[in-house]
């Protein structure tokens, strides 16, 4: 580009400003106008200044996966050879604070997939019949918004949408936290992924290294839970409105107080049944009262989750682990109505387990010095296990079927510049619960950025 | 059929819900010219009770027969009552496939199409649960996976591969999990009857619900038009998945696992009902029944050119059916049927277009 070329259109954009040096018609006006502007400039001057930070992440997948998408089949997953691509996840973040009055807000939309697009379309290429167009698959989704508000140094209330502190996910979701190329596939089975919901939560910072988070949050609708996902289906995403009549509590410690080192335990304890969007699941009882949606009350369907959780970053060290444990009460009961919703629900309507099981752990070794390359670079290779069972150890009536049973084995590397920049490339071997299934394997690449 | 059934409706409730169209931009010669016709109240109320509760009547009584056949088979196991299982088996196949031209309802919306339906069979599944000591009971088995239980898994373990299977091949256990879902068979057939003529869970009949289409108060079906639209989308919802789906998927990937009905080698046999099954909503009558009032026929109008093309072509789609080699599932591999299927395929998607084309128009002008 030559910086000095006279291009007369150029000054195009500066007609106004031309126009704006031509003396007004009449003063009265000009007046007015000034007065506007200094009422103007003293709102502006009573708004009190935000701290602003915005942040996000990316990621991209590339995947060649050697079997076919039905995993239903009789031994599993036919063979096949298919490339994948992937616009997994754009996530943007806003924070902003009023550091004076220890007022903070952080919002957080994720772009799924590309995004989300649907039309209806007058389609003249039969008789003119209205047709529902979906121009894009994916999803757009608040997945934080919330007030939070610091009491004194070390204790902080807020209120919104958030993640549960349960597992991993609620702290370690951005892709330069973890090392796989893709998130816990055993976490994301059992519990929904990066699980948000709705609710107030304390944080407390105890001095001597030990963070408290105690949330209560609205809980699951049950008519989502399934025999292959659990309980993430539980997750209210259907409806614009998310039903609270049950809460649930979770409660998690983490010991901070080792540098480079975390390690904790949580737990969440909710009903399910008064979150399913009709009154299905009630006490059958004599004396009803006609006035009453539930006379006699519900069903109760608690979930019970219990998670120990550890995270290293120390020198050239990284691993994380999780075992996460979870109980469904009255299992039975909500599969045999959840087996009679309708369709157009769009649940799986599959029996749930009583019980549930995930274990993953991963560790990897930075090896960038090794190689001479400076501070700015990482290159982590590594390992991870996965196991995952959402049919554990279920009730007599529920046959204990072994393609509900996964273990995934990887091995890859993880490249990052400067925490900013990545990209992961690595190998899955997955074998389900039985040696009659067919193993199924994935390379994947992937990369993005997180800021 | 389950497997297509959900998206199939998806991408037609469009025109299952869509108000009064504008025709006038067809590009369709013939739509244009179209007589105004009046729908009745009795096209719905006839379709309902003329041909939606027979057919599922003799669905759930073909359903109970196979029951008591396969309880007698395990009592006394010798080759007459095998032979009398199978056959039982057969002509509850024929109400079951009679009815896929009206897929909608209670069931589409409470699951009974994959509850009797699911294949492939999931052998795998099914041997574990063989295998296993766990005790079959009724909730054990509402338990179970829809490709394990349904007509298909019966099918396999009544026939074996290629219908081979011999009396005296049978274990006590397969006796014990065949009895347990067709006694689950009679019982979905029987919640699907109900659906349609009792009032169930608190909502009423739904041949009520389609029956008073138009009258006020009735929002599944806000005019006759809305329902008649159902019914027109049903059937091209089933012409779509037998070419489309039935016929094209195991024929495509020449797979015979893909393939319905494939070890009573009765996969043809079941297309042409589904064929039948557009004739008797067509006709505004069930097999063994008699149409009352306004049919879609009427619609269309008795002995016009439209009407003898549409009655030609399902006759023609269940011909070109016929002129594929049994078994299908050994035909879909075999490069000399080649021209019978896709001639079959190309019959019953003219059925489709026209239906789309020119009979559509009719319920949505």
């Amino acid at each position: 580009m030559t910086l000095f070329a006279f291009r007369p259109l150029s000054l195009l954009p500066c007609l106004p400003l031309l126009f704006a040096a031509v003396p007004a018609w009449a003063s009265e006006e000009a007046d007015v106008a000034k007065e506007a502007a200094k009422d103007e400039a003293k709102e502006e001057a009573k708004r009190p200044k935000l701290e602003v930070e915005l942040g996000g992440y990316a990621d991209l997948q590339f995947a060649y996966l050697n079997h076919g998408e039905n995993q239903n089949r009789a031994r599993g997953a036919q063979r096949d050879s298919r490339l994948v691509f992937d616009t997994t996840r754009l996530v943007l973040e806003l924070e902003a604070g009023l550091p004076e009055y220890g007022l903070e807000t952080e919002v957080e939309v994720e772009f799924e997939h590309g995004g989300t697009g649907s039309a209806v379309e007058l389609e003249y290429e039969e008789f003119g019949e209205y047709e529902q167009e979906v121009e894009k698959g994916g999803e757009v989704l608040v997945e934080e918004l919330y007030l939070a508000k610091k009491l004194g140094r070390h204790v902080s209330v807020s209120v919104g949408r958030f993640y549960v502190a349960v597992g991993t996910l609620s702290e370690f979701y951005r892709p330069t936290d973890y090392l796989g190329t893709v998130r816990a596939e055993s976490e994301t089975l059992v519990i929904p992924n990066t699980w948000d919901e709705m609710g107030a939560q304390v944080k407390w910072q105890v001095p001597w290294g030990l963070r408290l988070t105690g949330q209560v949050v609205n809980g699951l609708d049950s008519t989502g839970f399934s025999s292959q996902g659990w309980v993430v289906g539980g997750h209210q995403r259907r409806f614009e409105v998310v039903r609270a009549t049950d809460l649930a509590l979770v409660l998690r410690a983490d010991v901070t107080r080792f540098d480079g080192l975390s390690f904790g335990a949580s737990g969440y304890y909710g009903d399910t049944t008064r979150n399913r969007p009709k009154p299905d699941l009630v006490q059958q009882c004599e004396a009803a009262n006609e006035n009453e949606v539930a006379p006699c009350g519900y069903v109760s369907a608690p979930l019970l989750i219990l998670d120990a959780h550890l995270s290293v970053k120390k020198g050239p060290w990284r691993a994380k682990a999780l075992v996460l444990w979870g109980h469904l009460d009255n299992a039975e009961q909500v599969s045999q109505r959840n087996a009679r919703l309708s369709n157009l629900l769009g649940v799986l309507r599959t029996p749930v387990s009583d019980n549930a099981l995930a274990v993953w752990g991963e560790v990897g070794f930075d090896v960038a010095p090794a190689l001479g390359l400076g501070d700015a670079h990482e290159v982590i290779p590594y390992v991870r296990v996965d196991y995952a069972d959402t049919q554990f150890n279920p009730r007599s009536a529920l046959f204990d079927n072994p393609r509900f049973r996964r273990t995934v084995y990887t091995v890859g590397a993880a490249y990052t510049l400067s925490e900013v920049a990545f990209a992961k490339l690595d190998f899955s071997h997955r074998r389900l619960g039985s040696a009659t299934f067919r193993p199924e394997n994935t390379l994947r690449l992937s990369t993005g950025f997180s800021y | 059929m389950a497997r297509f059934s959900l998206s199939v409706r998806l991408a037609l409730a469009p025109v299952l819900v869509s108000g009064a169209l504008l025709v006038g931009g067809c590009s369709n010669e013939d739509c244009c010219d179209m007589p105004e016709v009046t729908l009745k109240q009795d096209l719905v109320t006839n379709f309902a009770d003329r041909v939606v509760v027979p057919t599922y009547r003799d669905l759930a009584h073909e359903l109970t027969a196979l029951d008591t056949a396969v309880l007698l088979l395990r009592t006394e196991p010798t080759a007459a009552r095998l032979t009398a299982a199978r056959e039982a088996w057969f002509a509850a196949r024929v109400p079951w496939e009679q009815s896929e031209g009206f897929l909608f309802g209670p069931v589409d919306s409470f699951g009974y199409d994959p509850a009797l339906d699911s294949w492939p069979v999931n052998r795998t599944d099914l041997d574990a649960v063989l295998s296993s000591s766990d005790p079959l009971t009724a909730e054990y088995v509402r338990n179970l996976q829809e490709t394990q239980k349904g007509f298909h898994t019966v099918e396999y373990l009544l026939f074996g591969e290629g219908g081979t299977k011999k009396v005296e091949d049978f274990t006590p256990r397969q006796f014990e999990y065949l009895t347990a879902i067709t006694t689950e068979l009679q019982t979905v057939g029987n919640a699907l009857l109900a659906a349609w003529t009792e009032t169930t869970d608190g909502r009423p009949p739904y041949r009520d619900t389609l029956a008073t289409a138009g009258q006020s108060g009735n929002t599944a079906y806000p005019s006759v038009q809305a329902a008649a639209q159902e019914m027109v989308g049903g059937i091209i919802n089933i012409l779509d998945e037998v070419a489309n789906g039935k016929i094209a998927d195991p024929y495509d990937a020449k797979d015979p696992d893909l393939v319905e009905s494939q070890f009573a080698y009765n996969s043809l046999s079941d297309f042409t009902n589904n064929i039948r099954s557009v004739e008797n909503v067509y006709l505004g009558r069930a097999t063994d029944m008699t149409a009352q009032g306004q049919t879609l026929r009427d619609v269309v109008g008795v002995n016009t050119d439209l009407d003898a093309r549409i009655r030609g072509e399902i006759s023609q789609a269940i011909t070109a059916l016929g002129n594929i080699p049994e078994p299908f599932r050994d035909a879909i591999r075999d490069p000399a049927s080649k021209d019978e299927i896709e001639a079959a395929q190309e019959a019953i998607r003219k059925l489709q277009d026209t239906f789309e084309k020119n009979v559509l128009p009719f319920v949505t002008q």
